[in-house]
């Protein structure tokens, strides 16, 4: 366990979206009937696609390459 | 020369951005994982899991898992959307609300904070009309001066109080 993580389980320092999404999904969450109706029902080529753009936007600002085929 | 493999990986994952493939290839290998813990034959796991409607099944379940994550992040902006609307719902109903006037502020301090005090004050003024009412012109005299003389008398005390609250040191300190 890092010092990151026993802060975050602390809660001084606030988790990621992503890392509270890992959380909720591990815990069994079952997702609204609204947010089902808003995402729909994806397909891989689709989230693949929202994946790659995310990542390179995310590479862009943060000029870290995750990723990234090296 | 590298030694054979299965192509297990080249079936799941298309290529290095296929994140859904690498999802798949995840729920594959924890399910080999389990199956090794369990004394699987693996040779026997991985021929059955190569079949294409296992194949299939994987994807399936990887997208599935990926399309939950999604609504699970969508969820938690709905919910700080919500917040946002509902407190702007509520700044605008109390903008609107009509503006009261001055005198039914007036009415309210009268009614409610100072009430004991104000009744206090009205009781003591229908008391009084009662007995202008129905006293005589004299008792009605000697009411009113007393009362002068008893306000009268306060304010001077309370002026110049009596030396008798002092305390007096005897002589030689």
């Amino acid at each position: 366990m890092t010092f990151d993580s026993v802060l975050k389980t602390l809660g001084i320092r606030s988790k990621s979206l992503a890392e509270k999404v890992n959380d909720r999904v591990i815990s069994g969450y079952i997702p609204s009937d609204m947010a089902r109706a808003i995402v729909g029902k994806l397909s891989s080529k689709k989230i693949n696609e929202m994946m790659s753009q995310a990542s390179d936007k995310y590479n862009f600002e943060n000029k870290v390459r995750i990723f990234k085929d090296e | 020369m590298s030694s054979p493999y299965n192509q297990m990986h080249e079936k799941l994952v298309k290529n290095a951005k296929d994140f859904v493939g690498m999802i798949a290839y995840s729920i594959y290998k924890s399910e080999k994982r389990e199956a090794i813990r369990n004394g699987v034959d693996i040779a026997s796991f991985i021929k059955l899991k190569s079949q294409p409607n296992e194949i299939k099944k994987y994807k399936a379940e990887a997208e599935d898992l990926a399309n939950i994550f999604l609504q699970s992040a969508a969820d938690f902006r709905l919910k700080s959307v919500q917040t946002q609307l509902a407190e702007q719902i509520n700044k605008l109903t109390l903008n609107n609300l009509p503006k009261e006037p001055a005198y039914k502020g007036i009415l309210r301090w009268h009614t409610s904070g100072t009430a004991g005090v104000i009744g206090n004050f009205w009781t003591a003024v229908i008391v009084a009309i009662f007995v202008w009412m129905f006293a005589d012109q004299a008792s009605w005299d000697k009411a009113k001066s007393n009362a002068v003389d008893a306000a009268t008398a306060t304010i001077t005390k309370i002026q110049s109080p009596s030396p008798s609250g002092s305390t007096v040191l005897p002589a030689g300190h």
